[in-house]
């Protein structure tokens, strides 16, 4: 853990060195301002879905050590979601309110894509351990389910901007489905038991 | 009869909801997702307003006269 922890840790930032690196050396194509965009959306997102695969990880693996790399993940997926929403506003939009606030209004994704950032905000604002602590851990771990539907949030988002190949979108939210499926499947195998189990005890 | 009927347009194949024949970019019209009052130029930062037909309203707004371009788009 000692070495894994920094190891994944530079690894997470090496989309964001890629980024600049290729915006110094104009390797970003016509529209900069839009690819910056749009690889800090794709990056949030990837990162939202890498912190959801760690339970079915540890699940699969029977190692509970990936559980400890899961706050530093999902801190990665706000941290590029906020360069994301950032860039939005500051490139994209360059602090052009009235338009911004139009824009959340007015186009769906933007509003659903505000709300992902709310929740992921959230999210980070919680996840110290002294928070953990205080909001008790059943309710920190309810709060923190919130992160199933940040994830469903962002890739309607991401389906909602596209004009015309949905293929990737279709990927990420394959994605999505099957980290999901894994955590419903499991409850359902879980409740069976249980209700098995009660069936028993009754019988008996 | 050539003239007859209306041809097909890409955009407006791909996704008809969003594009009408013309696909013409309106700046006091939205397009259904987005605002098409602005534009980044191509090297350019800042957007600017995009100009109704593109600055070529005295050359062809004539030919879109009487129709309402928020329906005929």
């Amino acid at each position: 853990m000692r070495t894994l922890k920094p190891a994944v840790f530079a690894l997470c930032l090496t989309p964001l060195a890629w980024l600049v690196w290729q915006a110094a050396a104009g390797g970003l194509g016509a529209n900069p301002i839009e690819a910056v965009n749009r690889f800090l959306g794709d990056w949030a997102l990837r990162f939202l879905l890498i912190t959801l695969s760690v339970t079915p990880l540890r699940d699969a693996t029977g190692w509970a050590g990936w559980v400890r790399l899961r706050r530093m993940l999902g801190l990665f997926a706000f941290a590029y979601a906020f360069l994301h929403v950032a860039s939005y506003v500051g490139l994209d939009q360059f602090f052009a309110w009235p338009e911004i606030w139009a824009d959340i209004v007015k186009r769906r994704y933007i509003t659903v894509g505000l709300l992902v950032f709310t929740a992921l905000a959230v999210l980070a604002a919680t996840s110290p351990k002294a928070i953990i602590k205080r909001l008790g851990g059943r309710r920190w771990k309810k709060l923190h389910t919130l992160a199933y539907m940040a994830g469903v949030g962002a890739v309607f988002h991401y389906f909602m901007m596209i004009k015309a190949d949905l293929l990737l979108p279709s990927v990420h939210a394959a994605v999505l489905a099957a980290l999901l499926g894994w955590r419903l499947a499991g409850r359902l195998k879980r409740q069976g038991k249980n209700t098995a189990a009660r069936r028993k005890i009754q019988t008996v | 009869m050539p003239g007859e009927t209306m041809p097909a347009t890409s955009w407006n194949m791909s996704s008809p909801s969003e594009y009408g024949f013309y696909s013409n970019v309106n700046p006091t019209v939205s397009h259904p997702r987005w605002s098409q009052a602005r534009e980044r130029r191509i090297g350019d930062f800042l957007k600017r307003k995009t100009l109704e037909f593109n600055g070529y309203a005295e050359q062809v707004a004539p030919l879109y006269a009487g129709m309402d371009l928020a329906k005929n788009f």
